[in-house]
């Protein structure tokens, strides 16, 4: 059953990657995208690695909702549902594919992979948490807000207006912005 | 098949108000809501097209398309007093179930439309003239017992056109300096919740107006607007906004009062509209969602929607009451410029539009004196 | 402790299978009795017949079911109808994960973060719905919900950790065993608030309809008729179904009560918030989309957060 599970997931995502590239619409693009990358998240959880698999569908669905969005917006002369064709430098990029998958193909169907040494964890999730990061846990922990603090302060900087075109220059006027946020700030 | 016995179906009525016919149409809805049918805000959900009063030239036009968009099964009428209104519901019931006449129709219509669609977006202007803003629909033949679908025409011409065959927006900056696809668009003159006979074209970046322009439609054909109960009138302008602003449960019961207002039953209405303006009053939510849209000077979108209920007060109690400053339609522009639709919108609702181009100006000594435009 | 085993499936299996099968059932039906009590509190305010106004969900998919489909020029007829399928589907999914007493349909380890992947696909119907159309006003409407959702997602992903970390697991069974003896509604109550409101919002109803809302002309439902109607209607009522009843496990304690069994509990506990999903959306007004990202970011946020805080040094102060 479950490898039934991982083939059919494992062809429905080659071949919604292949879509990527043959349909005619910028969203369409995005969301077969998002399709290939929900059957890579199903072939994860046919791995038990139920954590990985369900966070990596969730992580996707939304990067590809965000994604589309932008894509609709920012691709001036291939918007939506025009012929387009988004590839370049075929001859090249086929050689180059071509021999990565061959190379790939090789290297997980020759190489001895060891026999498993006794059972498997009961909680999969989180020792593949610690054979990957082990000791160092807390620095992960700490990077991720760091991460997220990151990313608000580089919109911060990026926005033309700053704080003295909103508020002032003594930074005690009422903001004026031309849409009013929520709380007046 | 054949007629249907159920009559007593509640119907999805699109209305249609002729400028000059608001007191027919409160009669209409009034009527309608009695009798358990709904109003429709878009064609495409109704099941019935009501037009309340005489269409001028171009209204038909727009009129006619509002009707092609219409899905089946459909029904049209017409009528310009309030007696009429009498058996306008049962006749459009039975029009309703009669399937063999709706689905022969549907046909017709289908084997038409085919046609169109394979002559039509060439020959149409990018900014045509569409009532509510859609873009031209095409039927999907559809049997109404759920059979197979007929897509049709237009797949051929779109080499250098975008997709249905419409050219692609071009770009612009918008209000905050990004670029957008600028979209010409018409609101009105026909809409949900909507000044009569309005139209507004107006550039969009995104759902930002970044530019507008307002006429009226036929202007040539406006009667003065006749005498109206005055209490309906205010209540009806204050649901209005409600509507608008998209607290469906208290426009219903203004409307509810404006019915009982309309209908004679006085008392009632007098009874329910203080704790119906205290309750509007006191909502927190509704003083922070509308917070920031300036109708005129001083007076924003909440102090409109509180005034109207204040004159539907007086007028009910036999108090004298100041009429609210009506203002010309080309005023609007100005008005709506760099807000969003829902915004807009709002400003919109919380105008009385003289119907020709007029505005009335209140001067300090407070004589209330008009002023015609060209 | 599971049954043992007899021929390789067992009792509670079938159960779960059954159980399956007959959900889109049960939650249709949930839909459809909370899309009439709203028709019912619509009636009263506007003064028709109560009467009418209950039986209207069923006259309206009569009416929807024998209505011609249509459609627009240019739209993304794939993707639209997709936008417009998917929600009814995504409801299910999430009811999915639900216990509903001994039988659980989807007993995997991550069942919060489950639902999370459904509300997260939500972004992508909606937008799917809105832009599909190639019309102006259900764009807007598409693009009013994805800035609703901005302003709420992130705090409800903090909001469905929360009982996580008071149950220190994931999976929705752990959940319920550890609000025995008080339930998270209480005891979490920030983030119970939270989840409410994120529910109503991302069913695109109550007081954040507007982008199904009549300033913009019915919004993401404009251009539809007929079956695609009923499908996106029905969907709203669903994920408001499904939204609370996965609050049951997270929030309310399962099935934990007395006399009644489990599964009648559960069924009672989702009727319930239901509604009071009903009578307090019904009475609020819509909330412009625009106005609600500072409110969430600047003042939910750090509420959420806090109580994080809170539930997390209680949770470890409890452990060791």
């Amino acid at each position: 059953m479950a490898t039934i599970v991982f083939w059919v997931a494992a062809v429905v995502a080659v071949l919604a990657a292949a879509a990527v590239f043959r349909v005619d619409s910028m969203a369409r693009a995005t969301y077969a995208l998002a399709v290939s990358f929900i059957a890579v998240g199903v072939a994860v959880l046919v791995l038990h690695l139920d954590f990985i698999g369900v966070i990596t569908i969730l992580m996707m669905v939304m990067e590809m909702a965000v994604m589309a969005v932008f894509m609709v917006s920012y691709m001036g002369m291939n918007p939506a549902l025009m012929p387009m064709d988004m590839t370049h430098s075929k001859r090249p990029a086929a050689v180059i594919a071509a021999a990565v998958f061959v190379g790939l193909a090789a290297a997980a169907l020759l190489i001895p992979w060891p026999a498993r040494a006794g059972t498997a964890a009961a909680d999969t999730t989180r020792a593949l948490g610690e054979a990957i990061m082990g000791s160092k846990m807390l620095v992960m922990l700490t990077i991720s807000p760091i991460l997220f603090a990151t990313i608000i302060a580089a919109l911060v900087l990026a926005n033309p207006r700053g704080r003295y075109d909103r508020l002032g220059d003594d930074l005690r006027d009422a903001p004026a912005d031309p849409e009013q946020g929520g709380i007046g700030r | 098949m054949g007629v249907t016995t159920d009559r007593r179906r509640p119907l999805h009525v699109f209305l249609v108000e002729v400028p000059g016919n608001g007191a027919v149409r409160i009669a209409l809805e009034a009527a309608a809501a009695s009798a358990g049918h709904v109003l429709a805000i878009h064609p495409a959900e109704s099941d019935v097209l009501l037009v309340c009063g005489t269409p001028g030239p171009e209204m038909r036009t727009v009129i006619d398309r509002v009707w092609d968009q219409m899905p089946y099964p459909k029904h049209r009428a017409a009528l310009t007093r309030p007696n009429e209104i009498g058996t306008i519901f049962t006749n459009a019931q039975d029009s309703l179930t009669d399937r063999r006449a709706q689905r022969s129709a549907a046909r017709e219509d289908g084997i038409d439309g085919r046609h169109l669609a394979e002559v039509g977006p060439d020959h149409e202007p990018p900014n045509a003239e569409h009532p509510d803003d859609t873009d031209e629909s095409m039927h999907e033949h559809d049997m109404p017992t759920g059979g197979h679908d007929m897509p049709m025409g237009g797949h051929d011409h779109m080499s250098m056109s975008g997709p249905g065959g419409y050219p692609l927006a071009d770009g612009a900056d918008d209000r905050d300096g990004l670029e957008m696809d600028v979209l010409h668009r018409r609101l009105g003159p026909i809409l949900p919740v909507w000044p009569a006979g309005v139209i507004l074209d107006v550039t969009l970046a995104g759902d930002t107006i970044t530019d507008a322009s307002a006429s009226v439609i036929d202007v040539d054909d406006h009667k003065r607007a006749e005498s109206q109960n005055e209490a309906a009138f205010a209540l009806d302008q204050a649901a209005q906004i409600l509507a608008v602003a998209g607290w469906d449960a208290t426009a219903a019961r203004t409307l509810r009062v404006r019915d009982l207002a309309v209908t004679g039953r006085r008392d009632q209405a007098r009874e329910r509209i203080r704790p119906l303006r205290r309750r509007i009053e006191r909502s927190v939510m509704l003083r922070w969602s509308l917070r920031g849209l300036q109708v005129r000077s001083a007076v924003d979108v909440r102090t409109v929607l509180l005034t109207r209920l204040e004159r539907a007060d007086a007028a009910l109690n036999g108090r004298q009451f100041e009429p609210e400053p009506a203002t010309s339609v080309d005023e609007i522009p100005a008005l709506v410029k760099g807000r969003d639709i829902g915004s807009a919108r709002l400003v919109v609702a919380a105008l009385t539009l003289h119907p020709s181009r007029r505005t009335d100006t209140t001067d300090e000594a407070g004589t209330t004196t008009r002023h015609q435009h060209g | 402790m599971k049954p043992a085993r007899r021929h390789g499936i067992s009792m509670v299996d079938v159960g779960n299978a059954l159980w399956a099968l007959i959900l889109p059932g049960v939650v249709l039906v949930l839909a459809i009795l909370a899309a009439s009590g709203n028709a019912a509190l619509a009636a009263r305010d506007r003064g028709t017949s109560v009467r009418v106004g209950v039986f209207s969900p069923f006259r309206e998919t009569g009416r929807l079911l024998r209505q011609q489909r249509r459609s627009v020029l240019g739209a993304d007829s794939l993707l639209w109808r997709i936008g417009g399928s998917g929600l009814v589907i995504a409801a299910f999914l999430a009811a999915l994960a639900v216990p509903v007493g001994a039988i659980v349909p989807l007993d995997i380890p991550v069942g919060v973060v489950w639902f999370n992947a459904v509300d997260v696909s939500l972004w992508a119907l909606w937008w799917l719905l809105g832009w599909g159309s190639n019309s102006v006003h259900p764009l807007i409407g598409g693009y009013r919900f994805l800035a609703q959702a901005l302003a709420y997602e992130i705090p409800l992903m903090f909001a469905l950790t929360a009982p996580a970390i008071g149950a220190q697991s994931l999976r929705l069974t752990d959940v319920v065993t550890a609000q025995q003896p008080i339930w998270f509604a209480l005891t979490i109550p920030v983030a119970f608030i939270v989840y409410c409101a994120s529910v109503t919002a991302f069913s695109a109803w109550g007081p954040f309809a507007l982008p199904a809302g009549t300033d913009i002309a019915g919004g993401v439902l404009g251009e539809l008729s007929g079956v695609d109607r009923l499908l996106v209607l029905a969907g709203r009522w669903c994920l408001l179904v499904a939204g609370a009843a996965f609050a049951v496990p997270m929030f309310l304690g399962g099935g934990a009560g007395p006399l009644l069994p489990p599964a009648l509990w559960v069924l009672v506990k989702t009727c319930a918030l239901l509604a009071v999903f009903l009578l307090l959306g019904h009475a609020m007004p819509a909330i412009r989309p625009q106005r609600l990202a500072e409110l969430g970011w600047v003042v939910v946020l750090p509420l959420v957060l806090l109580q994080l805080l809170v539930t997390s040094v209680l949770a470890v102060m409890g452990k060791g």
